[in-house]
């Protein structure tokens, strides 16, 4: 078999599959409003892990995590494998202090909690900070994706054309199955991400005969990818602290992650799933280190996709499509799930403006998707080098919104004046001009992100014990 | 292909024998575990969080992470892989008994 006769038929296997299981979110969904924005609020376990999984690994684990061990070295499994594991405790704790905060069948999401503690400035905050960051974070990763399916597939479909097909393919799974539909298609994904990079780090291993025969290649070849800073001198203690914090705080920056934690059926399912996600992702980044190792010693590339590119194209044909089709899940995993989330967070909070065009929650939420859509899709195709760094930085962004989250979800019963949102979005505009050059990016040989995310976390903790408490 | 594709399903079937043989040893109560059960919840949080605090902080130093150095080797792996992952399992650990841990006071 071809490697283009290969690709078609793994891929139409794929995307049955795939509406399949939307289908059949949908026949659950049964039309009701719930059950559609939020899957019913009762997640088990199998289904919750997985989802979790595969909606926090983006293109960035099967691309970015192997490029980053080729080019920075061993020092990547503190910026990446202490980093998962602290993230997996703080999932933890917060799944739990999400089960004391959320005790109804009235939450919606995460901008319902932001209202009740701090009224709408709190929402409008939020929701603009999610789509400042959000949306040229999807969109470098439908660039990426279609990018690659552009120069490997074998058949004359532009870059342009894949980017609309894997948008056109989230849009319809999104609107038909719910959130979820998007659960059941990310435990797919989630199984063809892990199944992939293993697959690929197998067959490497077995060529080169053990990790110790690779480290010894390694070291003959480029030894600077065996300590830190790495080659380039990137993996800095303040870097590597700026990633750990903006990681660590993702279940609680990115609604897609916070909502699923929101939903979880008991107090199992939030005890088994941080575990399960641990267990995984150090497997997981294992392989990374595997392919990232060999890639550093076999295949000279200037870029992530250019390796994964070489790297898909030395295997058989079946796995190679297989492989494709793992990039494919990994951008459509965890683009899916922010988009509903956007959708879910901004008709929450233009709930009353819905209601007034007699237009319900559904469509508007299926309308909001598609609008970011095709938002991405322009944003992809013109990216300059400020959507590029918003991208980049988009954990960090959104991490600075975390004092505010946390506030609102802990502080159950209390409400407080705007002083901690208007600090938050003051940081935020801050952050941003420093993207754009416009600010500089270190002050006093700190990084602008750090100070800024230590005064919006002093602010609000001030805030917290020094504001009398007002009952809602 | 096919060789390699065998190769895999017995790696797979061996990871769920450990995954289900470690989760079957995780049920039965542990000495550790049961002394950190005692404590009451807020105590037993704020244990979890310094001990992860404390451990990350470390892999920040040059204890982990010296400059340039990749001596000693460890097991055929330079000192920042070993003492990395040496960390990321510590943490793990303490994820697993802050799960085995956060049932009966939650």
């Amino acid at each position: 078999m071809n490697r283009g006769m290969a690709f078609v038929v793994v891929a139409l296997v794929y995307l049955a599959v795939l509406i399949t299981l939307a289908v059949i979110g949908n026949r659950k969904n049964k039309g009701d409003e719930y059950q559609f924005l939020l899957a019913g609020g009762s997640l088990g376990t199998i289904i919750g892990f997985l989802t979790f999984f595969a909606t926090l690994y983006s293109t960035f684990i099967l691309i970015g995590m192997p490029n980053f061990f080729r080019v920075h070295g061993v020092g990547t499994w503190i910026f990446l494998g202490v980093t998962d594991m602290a993230l997996a405790v703080f999932t933890l704790w917060l799944s739990l202090k999400l089960r004391e905060r959320i005790s109804s069948a009235d939450f919606r999401g995460i901008s319902d909690l932001i209202r009740e503690t701090f009224s709408a400035r709190g929402v409008f905050v939020y929701v603009l900070g999610l789509v400042i960051f959000l949306v040229p974070y999807i969109a470098i990763q439908i660039k990426g994706a279609s990018g690659i399916l552009a120069h490997i597939v074998p058949y004359e479909v532009p870059q342009w054309g894949w980017a609309v097909i894997i948008l056109l393919l989230m849009y319809l799974y999104s609107s038909i199955g719910g959130l979820r539909g998007i659960m059941y298609c990310d435990s797919l994904q989630g199984i063809v991400l892990f199944t992939v990079i293993w697959i690929m780090a197998f067959i490497v291993l077995d060529n080169f005969g053990g990790i110790g025969k690779l480290v010894q290649a390694v070291a003959e070849e480029e030894p600077a990818l065996l300590s830190a800073p790495g080659p380039k001198g990137l993996l800095s203690v303040q870097w590597l602290i700026a990633g750990f914090i903006s990681i660590v705080l993702l279940p609680v920056s990115q609604p897609q992650l916070t909502s699923r934690l929101s939903i979880l059926k008991g107090l199992n399912e939030r005890r088994k799933i941080p575990v399960l996600h641990a267990s995984f992702t150090f497997l997981l980044l294992i392989a990374g280190l595997i392919i990232g190792l060999y890639g550093a010693i076999a295949i000279p590339a200037k870029t992530g996709p250019e390796f994964i590119g070489k790297l898909i194209l030395e295997q058989n044909p079946v796995i190679g499509a297989v492989a494709l089709i793992g990039i494919l899940a990994a951008a459509m995993s965890t683009s899916d799930s922010q988009f509903f989330a956007l959708g879910s967070e901004i008709n929450n909070a233009l709930g009353r403006f819905s209601r007034k065009l007699k237009v319900s929650p559904i469509v508007f939420v299926k309308l909001v998707i598609l609008v970011f859509c095709i938002a991405s899709f322009i944003v992809a195709m013109k990216s300059s080098q400020g959507i590029i760094s918003l991208a980049v930085a988009g954990f960090m962004g959104t991490a600075l919104m975390a004092p505010m989250v946390l506030t609102a979800i802990l502080c159950k019963g209390r409400s407080f004046n705007s002083l901690i949102p208007v600090v938050t979005v003051i940081s935020l505009i801050v952050f941003l001009l420093s993207l754009f050059g416009l600010v500089p990016k270190m002050i006093m040989g700190l990084r602008i992100d750090l100070i800024l995310l230590a005064i919006n976390t002093l602010v609000t903790i001030s805030v917290v014990l020094i504001e009398p408490p007002v009952e809602v | 292909m096919f060789i390699i594709v065998k190769k895999f399903i017995v790696i797979l079937i061996c990871l769920a024998l450990f995954v289900g043989l470690a989760g079957w040893f995780l049920r039965k109560p542990t000495l550790i575990g049961s002394c950190v059960s005692d404590m009451n919840n807020k105590n037993r949080w704020i244990f979890f969080g310094v001990a992860v605090s404390i451990l990350s902080a470390v892999s920040f130093t040059p204890l982990v992470i010296p400059y340039g150095v990749a001596e000693p080797y460890f097991l055929g792996l330079p000192r920042t892989l070993w003492a990395g992952l040496g960390i990321s399992l510590s943490i793990y650990v303490l994820l697993v008994l802050a799960m085995l841990t956060s049932s009966s006071q939650e």
